[in-house]
Order: C-alpha cells, then sequence, then structure tokens
C-alpha cells in the first residue's frame, strides 16, 4: 500500500527540489509561467497525457530554433526549454529508463506489488499455463502503472510546478540564486 | 493495489509533547515573522489580509506539510502586486518552514534517538505546523488589534 500524502510530502518534494535545483543551475529559467500553469493543469486534469504535451512543447521549440543564429540568445533560450522539456520526459519515465535514474515509473516498478511485476515473457514452446500467467501479470501491471499515474502525476508535478515558479520568481527578482 | 491518504489528524500523546515542547523553544521566532507578516499584510478596513486568511486555512486543513510550503513558493511566484510582499517574505517563511521539516519525531517510548515511522512523521510535522501558523497568525492579530487601539485613541 502506498501512502500517498507522505510520498507526496517526501520523495515527490525532494525529487522535484533537487531535479529543478540542478537544471536551473545549468540552464536558468527558459520556460515562461503560463507554460508551466499548462503543465500543472494537464498533470492535473489528465496525468497520462504529461508525456505527449512535454513532447509537443519541446517540438514546437526545435521548430522555433530551426534558421536561427546559434550564437543568439534567443536559440540559447530555446535550446534550454527543449532541454526543460527533456526533463519532464525523464521525470516521468518510461520502461526504457536507465536503472538508477529516478523517474516516476521507476518508482511505480520499484513499489509494484509482487502480483503486478511482469517476469520475462515465455518462450514460445511454453505451456499454455505460463502463457497464460505472463498475460495476466502484464495486465496487473498495466493497471498498477495507470493507477499510479493518475495519483502519482498531479501530486508530483504540483511540487515541481510551486518549485519552478519560486526559483522563477528569483530569477526575475535578480536573486535567481542559479548557482544554488 | 491501492494508495491511501492521511487519516485524521490525531498524534500520538508522545509525539504531541515532542512537537509542543519544540514550538514552545520557538515561539520567539514565531512572533517576529508574524510581525513581519503584518509589515508586509497590513490588515485594512477592518479585515485581516486575505494572504494571511490563505495561509492558516492552508496550514491547518493541509494533510500533506508540503502543501503549506507550496502555497508560499506559488505565492511568491505569481509574479503579481501581492507576490511582491511575498517575495520580501517568502524566504524567511520558508526557512522556518525547512526547520520545522527536519525536526524528527522520535519513536514513542521507542529507544532513544530512533525515529517514529514515516506516517507518524507526517502526522508529527502537520502538528508542528499547525502549531507554528497559530504562532505566527497570533502575533498578527495581535499587532492588528494594537494598530486598531491606538488608531481609536489617535
Amino acid at each position: 500500500v502506498v501512502n500517498l500524502d507522505v510520498l507526496a510530502d517526501t520523495e515527490f518534494r525532494d525529487q522535484a527540489v533537487r531535479a529543478l535545483d540542478e537544471f536551473i543551475q545549468a540552464h536558468g529559467c527558459p520556460v515562461r509561467r503560463a507554460q508551466i500553469q499548462g503543465l500543472r493543469q494537464i498533470a492535473f486534469n489528465q496525468p497520462r497525457e504529461v508525456p505527449d504535451f512535454a513532447d509537443h512543447q519541446r517540438k514546437k521549440a526545435e521548430r522555433r530554433l530551426e534558421g536561427l543564429n546559434p550564437n543568439s540568445d534567443r536559440a540559447a533560450r530555446l535550446t534550454d526549454e527543449i532541454a526543460f522539456w527533456d526533463l519532464i520526459v525523464h521525470l516521468s519515465g518510461s520502461a526504457n529508463t536507465p536503472a538508477g535514474r529516478w523517474s516516476l515509473y521507476r518508482l511505480a516498478e520499484d513499489q509494484a506489488p509482487a502480483d503486478c511485476r511482469v517476469g520475462k515473457r515465455p518462450h514460445g514452446s511454453a505451456s499454455p499455463e505460463e502463457h497464460r500467467a505472463y498475460r495476466e501479470a502484464r495486465q496487473k501491471s498495466d493497471t498498477w502503472h495507470k493507477q499510479r499515474v493518475a495519483e502519482d502525476y498531479p501530486a508530483f508535478f504540483q511540487r515541481f510546478c510551486a518549485h519552478y515558479l519560486y526559483r522563477l520568481s528569483k530569477h526575475e527578482a535578480g536573486d535567481g540564486g542559479d548557482d544554488l | 493495489m491501492s494508495s491511501t491518504s492521511a487519516a485524521a489528524p490525531t498524534v500520538n500523546p508522545s509525539l504531541a509533547h515532542q512537537a509542543d515542547l519544540y514550538l514552545d523553544t520557538h515561539h520567539e521566532s514565531f512572533v517576529r515573522l508574524g510581525d513581519r507578516l503584518f509589515d508586509e499584510f497590513r490588515p485594512s478596513g477592518g479585515q485581516i489580509s486575505s494572504q494571511v486568511r490563505s495561509l492558516q486555512q492552508v496550514a491547518t486543513s493541509a494533510t500533506r506539510f508540503v502543501d503549506v510550503e507550496d502555497f508560499v513558493k506559488n505565492q511568491m511566484g505569481r509574479g503579481r502586486a501581492s507576490s511582491k510582499a511575498w517575495l520580501n517574505i517568502g524566504e524567511e517563511t520558508l526557512a522556518q518552514l525547512d526547520s520545522l521539516r527536519t525536526v524528527q519525531a522520535g519513536l514513542p517510548s521507542g529507544p532513544r534517538g530512533q525515529a517514529a515511522p514515516p506516517e507518524m512523521q507526517l502526522q508529527f510535522r502537520l502538528r508542528l505546523v499547525r502549531g507554528w501558523v497559530r504562532a505566527v497568525v497570533s502575533q498578527y492579530l495581535y499587532r492588528a488589534a494594537t494598530q486598531d487601539l491606538e488608531q481609536d485613541r489617535g
């Protein structure tokens, strides 16, 4: 059983703060308030769409980058913005997330009950029972991950967006602490 | 295959005592923050500032300590006129919240130095933040009442 309040109060908060402080130290605050409000709304209302939303924003920034002088300030800002949307995709994670790298997907995997863990796909010559057991485990795992996305994404990105807005306001006030 | 939210905010009596001791020891710094809140968010027309009321409301009803931190960060990050006052006072507020967050609750009637489980720590933090906001807002209200009295005399 996952206690979402404890998770939101500890790991989500700590990971969001860590990821953003590291990011801002390297890239500053390249994303506008309205974009963060958009991310927050998507995370609340359609949490499963967060990675697609980030990917869409990333592609928009890439299109705007095309044809720009790579040494211009605008190109530098767009490059930083692309890195920001990459960060969102990495924090969301997927089955391909490298081991050892924190992501919401990896956390859900680590917390999955035993019957929601999927082993290796059975060989073609395996018994029908083994195939059926694999399919059932796969189904339970999918259900588990959907539930975690529905609950974890709003809780995580609420922390993430609040910390970004806080750092952005300090950045704008010239007290960015980008060297935190 | 499920998750839970924090149950009713009850705290073991031993943890409640630990929290009250901490709050009592640090009361002076909470009073100073209440003074600064008063300077930044002056009551107007006999009404206390909606910012102070919201802070109190969030701290009193939160099921997660981080909700209070996020409230302050969101207010600081709004990029509007009201966030200017929060920019002046937000860092100190967050620093006090950070101090509360780092207070570890010991395991009730357990071996000395052994930390309580995470759910208990959360309830402990919630107890702390409610006591904290009570002290801070009480000082704010005291200053507001004093100001009213002075105005009446003047």
